[in-house]
């Protein structure tokens, strides 16, 4: 599980916010694609789908027109597929929910072997009061120095406090994603599960 | 000169329509030429009322009477509609009688021949008001000079004597003997006030003494309703406020008193130096905050050469910048903010009540202006005053809010202290 390429993601959607651009592209991970859906999850972003060279067709990032019969052959030939958060994390890491459903999903999905390298995850960024929703992101591991956390530690940081290196969340809107082995979640998530970690990254922290 | 006030009128008339060009209104306005309402009945039998109004005119009220009344009558009908060629009839007999008693012969020769010479008709035309695009919109006495809107006259260059003096008190003890000695056998008061009046206190030319050249424009008539509102209308006691001042108040829309309510503080002074050709021009730079202390907050900059220029110019400036800054139940900020500018880096962060404003001197001052009571921060790296202070106005301003927050990522937020507290909160 590469940080590296994490921290490139992290700098790709700062700049992409910076730039005010509606829709962006990550290279297409499990690891990223997880980290997105948490995004989603949280708010931070409005759209995640798998595609290919080219940006899906608007109805592909909506994952509410999906029932749409019009938007779903749309999808189909263009061989888009939206994923929303709250229906199913397809993680390959964790993956004890939703098993079925990801197979399901897999079936749809035109993925093969030789498309696969050339699929990208498209992000549909968000913006409100002329500010995106997704201002900064930051790694808080590093590859070359990860930082694990208990939930005492986790809820320290939750309240605001600082722990070991890592500073309390501060900000407003500020959120921290951890690798966990339940899969990706959120740092509030965490804590109510009470479920220790890797600190991945930082959205929104206050910072520069 | 009246030809061309009129044409500016009409320049200023077609470059901004909707902005009216004096009216002469106030200037006594006389006849042109004919009373209208005696237009009517043939000109000549005017003639007899005017010959007999030539003994009235010696005393020179008549003039302002037929003044008086044509201005009335004149404003009420416009004299081009009613006059006519059959209006201008030749002299009768019975007129050339009555002419004979004030004419000599001669005179009364040149007015038949000048009577021959000029044709009705062209009277009639030209006699008239004008009309079309050089029509005067106000009627009045082109004759006379009015000393405020016509050229003021003043007296020749002529009238001044370098050699002028003032008579010696010798001189006008001789000027006194000449006028007791000149005194008629009854001598009356009014002798003494031509004396007084005509008596000379200088020696050199007359006209220089009399009318002699000034240079100072004429000053404003008084009770002209036109140019009331250019003269202040302040009461007693009250005090004229500096144009950049009513400038101020014009843009931002507070009063003065409001304005007069705001805290200021000038945080940075230093002195810059321009180097020219000429050499060094040195000015103060300031740097001052405002705020009203209710959550307004603006910082403004002002340089001159003059100390209480700059400061003025610093002060307004704050003013015309200050903005809202959100406060978290109006006491700290909203979470904490990190921003930088230059090489400064200033964190502020968010603390309890009753914390206190523990920052350095000028976060502090910033803090009394927008009326922030708990705050901590850290300026680290570089800590230049002016690169502080606007990284702390940045950093007050891009505060993120909870509700702004919660509206952007598609969350419902409750403010639990609206439970907590029973709903006193402010």
């Amino acid at each position: 599980m590469s940080l590296v390429h994490l921290a490139h993601a992290c700098s790709h959607l700062q700049n992409a916010s910076k730039a005010r651009l509606g829709i962006t592209s990550l290279p297409s991970t499990t690891q990223l694609h997880n980290l997105l859906l948490q995004l989603q999850k949280q708010g931070y972003v409005n759209t995640v789908s798998i595609g290919g060279p080219t940006p899906p067709p608007p109805s592909a990032l909506a994952p509410l027109m999906s029932g749409n019969p019009e938007a779903k052959r749309e999808m189909e030939m263009s061989g888009h597929v939206a994923w929303s958060a709250g229906s199913s994390p397809p993680s390959r890491e964790g993956g004890g929910e939703g098993n079925s459903e990801r197979e399901e999903r897999a079936q749809e999905e035109p993925i093969t072997r030789e498309n696969i390298s050339s699929r990208r995850l498209w992000v549909g960024l968000k913006y409100y009061n002329n500010r995106p929703v997704l201002e900064k992101m930051k790694l808080v591991s590093k590859p070359t120095r990860r930082i694990w956390m208990r939930v005492d530690d986790l809820e320290g940081i939750v309240r605001g406090q600082k722990r070991g290196y890592v500073h309390g969340l501060r900000g407003i809107g500020e959120a921290l994603f951890l690798s966990t082995d339940r899969g990706m979640m959120e740092i509030r998530e965490c804590v109510e599960r009470k479920i220790g970690g890797m600190l991945l990254c930082r959205v929104n922290g206050v910072d520069f | 000169m009246k030809a061309t006030l009129t044409a500016r009128c009409l320049l200023l008339r077609r470059a901004a329509p909707s902005r009216k060009c004096a009216q002469r209104t106030f200037h006594l306005a006389r006849p042109l030429h004919a009373e209208p309402g005696e237009t009517d009945e043939p000109l000549k039998e005017t003639v007899q009322n005017e010959k007999q109004g030539e003994q009235r005119r010696k005393g020179e009220k008549s003039i302002a009477k037929t003044g008086e009344r044509g201005k009335s009558k004149q404003l009420a009908r416009p004299l081009s509609a009613s006059i006519k060629p059959e209006h201008f009839k030749a002299y009768t007999d019975e007129n050339k009688d009555i002419l004979k008693k004030w004419y000599t012969p001669a005179q009364l020769a040149a007015i038949e021949a000048g009577e021959a010479a000029v044709d009705p008709q062209d009277l009639a035309e030209q006699a008239t008001l004008r009309d079309g695009p050089w029509a005067f919109n106000y009627i009045d006495d082109f004759a006379q000079i009015h000393p405020v809107i016509d050229k003021p006259i003043r007296a020749p260059e002529e009238n001044y004597d370098p050699k002028l003096r003032y008579k010696t008190k010798d001189e006008i003890a001789e000027d006194f003997a000449k006028f007791i000695r000149g005194l008629p056998e009854k001598p009356t008061r009014l002798d003494y006030i031509k004396f007084r009046d005509n008596l000379r206190l200088t020696v050199g030319k007359e006209e220089a003494e009399r009318n002699p050249r000034n240079y100072l424009s004429p000053d404003i008539p008084k009770g002209i309703p036109e140019m009331k509102k250019y003269t202040s209308n302040l009461k007693e006691g009250q005090v004229e406020l500096d144009p950049g001042m009513k400038r101020l108040m014009r843009q931002t829309g507070y009063s003065n008193s409001e304005i007069n309510r705001f805290r200021f503080k000038i945080l940075v002074t230093h002195r810059v130096v321009n180097q020219t050709k000429m050499g060094k021009i040195q000015s103060e730079y300031y740097l001052c905050v405002a705020g009203n202390g209710r959550g307004m907050l603006g910082i403004g900059e002002g340089k001159s050469t003059e100390p209480m220029d700059g400061t003025l110019q610093a002060q307004y400036a704050a003013i015309r910048n200050m903005q809202p800054i959100p406060r978290y139940e109006d006491r700290t900020i909203f979470g904490n903010v990190k921003v930088k500018v230059g090489a400064v880096e200033v964190e502020l962060m968010t603390r309890p009540p009753g914390f206190g404003v523990r920052c350095q001197a000028y976060i502090y001052e910033m803090c009394n202006c927008a009326g922030i009571q708990d705050l901590a921060a850290r300026v680290t790296r570089s800590r230049n005053p002016m690169n502080t202070i606007k990284a702390v106005y940045q950093a007050l301003l891009s505060q993120r809010l909870p509700d702004e927050m919660a509206r952007g990522l598609g969350k419902k937020l409750v403010d639990v202290r609206k439970v907590y507290y029973g709903g006193n909160i402010l």
